[in-house]
């Protein structure tokens, strides 16, 4: 894998920190260096001020003060609704129960602590860390988040219908770094410079070097 | 046997973080660990249902913190212990230990006595196979034998505390061991993942020291995966999300899991076999339900094996992976499975023991297939099994088992 993937930044939030001490050194020992640990949030605006690429977000314990009954999946639905683009890990000891899985949907992966060694962990950040940097991921990502929200933009018809082209256009090509993305988020940010809020959206395409 | 270093344990202690280390108990060979993590204990506590099961959970963490000696739970319908311990870590060889005890609490006891009830006191003794007679300590590290043993105990003794009563206790006990297996997973993972990473670290030691630490990781992953298979047990997912199927190198997982059997594939003298000799197998599956799979698949298939000490040649396991249609196949060499169970699928229920089960001396519980049929339902598999008779007119008969999962 490009040593480009292994700079993007790792967030791990869990209160019990001998259980991800390891995790974090082993992963300090294969190269991934650009790692933060958080016991507890208070407020959500700390989880994003750490701009993460990754999170691995443990579910009991974490954000009690901000939400006593949804815990860590409070913190996921703020996550998944201010940057969708951020890669999310549920990282948990507990079993994933019926009741929290319309929740817990919106995670990338669900993996419980107990069934994760180490060798299983580089494994699992390589992958989502090259979906959350890796353009043809990257940016796939986001262009489905515009497609959903294409009609509530305030752009014109014909905006509109380039806009559909070119992001369904995109999805076509996810997985494959050969399509020219660099083009693609040139042609999105002309056509949303002058929408309000979609800017930051295209602003997140990633044109992350394979290097 | 390799033994320890202290210097090389020192380093290890100090690679394990101080939550797990607890301090030093681990180190020391205690038990005393899990007591003295007191947020699990506490939310364990918490998570159980039963007020009379809470106080006997906390009595039992207290008195787990302040003896060396096992302590007890006293469950509505049984008298239940558990405690692992790093078994003599210093000293090696650095095996775990799941102690228990079972045998009848004192107030079930007391209703059958003053029920008088033949019924009850036949039934139970049926179930249990007068488990509740003889009350002994086990550590042959079988979690999920004793606990279905003593599932059965409660089952018998329903009868006589009336169903209402049961199913309350029922759900009690099934709640208990859930929390119990959750909460005993956390530290374990901890102090397993520590020991991986100070086996990773340890360059300056000998081999033998080296071994050891990473035969310790592959006892911690026996009890790891017993309690994952008890978890599944006491409380059956009952569907999986999308986002919890991660890539899994299976390859790697049977090798991994037949190196931690492989002294009971030597006791046999059996040997395993891979087709194709190498990966890439893989599939998209719940890592810890497809590692219960696989262990039970291999404990299953070397258990009813047979004995190959007398043959110049080794018996053999094949492992056969095929890619293109996602199936794995489990092919062993010894009991036969009798027609009829594969006919209907009695082989996967929980508790069937199949009539050659019990023979040549083989104890099946009932619990292995049970658990492997359950995961493949789960996982969307479809399982089918295979039983030939190779040596039909042979004095002692063996037949060639083959276990097919194929995934979607």
């Amino acid at each position: 894998m490009p040593t480009g993937y292994k700079s993007g930044k790792l967030l791990f939030i869990d209160d019990e920190e001998g259980a991800v001490k390891p995790y974090i050194a082993h992963l300090r020992d294969e190269g991934f260096t650009n790692i933060v640990h958080m016991t507890n949030v208070a407020t959500l605006n700390e989880v994003l001020q750490h701009a993460p690429d990754l999170v691995f977000l443990d579910i009991a314990g974490v954000g009690s003060t901000l939400d006593p009954k949804d815990e860590g999946l409070a913190i996921l639905k703020y996550i998944k609704k201010q940057t969708p683009w951020t890669r999310v890990v549920i990282l948990s000891g507990s079993q994933f129960r019926a009741d929290k899985a319309p929740d817990l949907a919106s995670a990338d992966v669900c993996v419980t602590k107990a069934s994760l060694n180490l060798a299983a962990l580089v494994n699992l950040t390589e992958e989502q860390l090259k979906k959350a940097l890796a353009p043809e991921y990257r940016n796939v990502r986001i262009s489905s988040i515009l497609l959903d929200n294409i009609d509530d933009l305030r752009i014109g018809w014909f905006s509109k219908w380039r806009l559909r082209r070119l992001v369904t256009e995109a999805m076509s090509h996810e997985g494959d770094p050969s399509f020219d993305w660099v083009g693609l988020a040139k042609k999105l940010t002309t056509i949303l410079k002058t929408t309000e809020g979609a800017l930051s959206i295209v602003k997140a395409l990633g044109v992350f070097g394979h290097g | 046997m390799a033994r320890i270093a202290e210097s090389d344990l020192k380093q290890i202690a100090a690679a394990l973080s101080t939550r797990v280390a607890g301090a030093g108990y681990v180190y020391n060979g205690d038990a005393r660990f899990l007591a003295n993590n007191a947020a699990p204990c506490g939310h364990f506590c918490n998570s159980l249902r039963g007020k009379g099961a809470r106080k006997a959970c906390k009595t039992f963490y207290q008195s787990l913190a302040t003896t060396t000696e096992p302590a007890a739970i006293t469950c509505p319908f049984g008298f239940h212990i558990f405690y692992i311990a790093l078994d003599d870590v210093a000293g090696c060889p650095a095996r775990i230990v799941v102690h228990s005890y079972c045998g009848p609490s004192e107030s079930a006891r007391l209703l059958l006595d003053r029920t008088g009830s033949a019924f009850a006191r036949d039934e139970r003794k049926r179930l249990t196979g007068g488990l509740s007679e003889m009350p002994k300590w086990s550590n042959d590290g079988s979690v999920v034998s004793v606990l279905r043993e003593t599932y059965a105990a409660a089952v018998g003794q329903a009868h006589a505390i009336g169903e209402a009563d049961f199913h309350r206790a029922l759900e009690d006990y099934k709640d208990f061991v859930a929390s119990f297996s959750h909460e005993a997973l956390s530290p374990l993972q901890e102090i397993r993942t520590s020991l991986e990473l100070a086996a990773k670290r340890l360059n300056t030691v000998d081999q033998d020291s080296h071994d050891s630490v990473v035969q310790a990781v592959g006892a911690l992953d026996r009890v790891r995966i017993a309690l994952e298979g008890m978890r599944l047990l006491f409380d059956p997912a009952k569907d999986l999300l999308s986002n919890q199927l991660i890539q899994v190198d299976v390859y790697t997982t049977i090798q991994d899991w037949c190196r931690i059997y492989k002294s009971k594939c030597d006791n046999r003298n059996l040997r395993v076999y891979y087709e194709p000799p190498r990966g890439p197998w893989s599939l998209r599956v719940v890592p810890q339900y497809f590692e219960v799979l696989i262990s039970n698949l291999i404990s299953n298939g070397i258990k009813y094996s047979f004995d190959a000490r007398t043959y110049n040649d080794p018996g053999k396991i094949v492992f056969r992976f095929d890619s293109t249609h996602r199936s794995l196949t489990v092919v062993n060499f010894g009991v036969p499975i009798p027609r009829e169970d594969i006919d209907s699928g009695a082989l996967f229920e929980l508790s069937h023991r199949s009539k050659t089960a019990g023979d040549r001396g083989r104890t099946g519980k009932g619990v292995g297939l049970y658990l492997v049929g359950l995961i493949a339902k789960l996982l969307n598999a479809t399982i089918s099994v295979q039983s030939e008779i190779m040596n039909p007119s042979g004095k002692e008969i063996f037949a060639r088992n083959e276990f097919r999962i194929s995934f979607r």
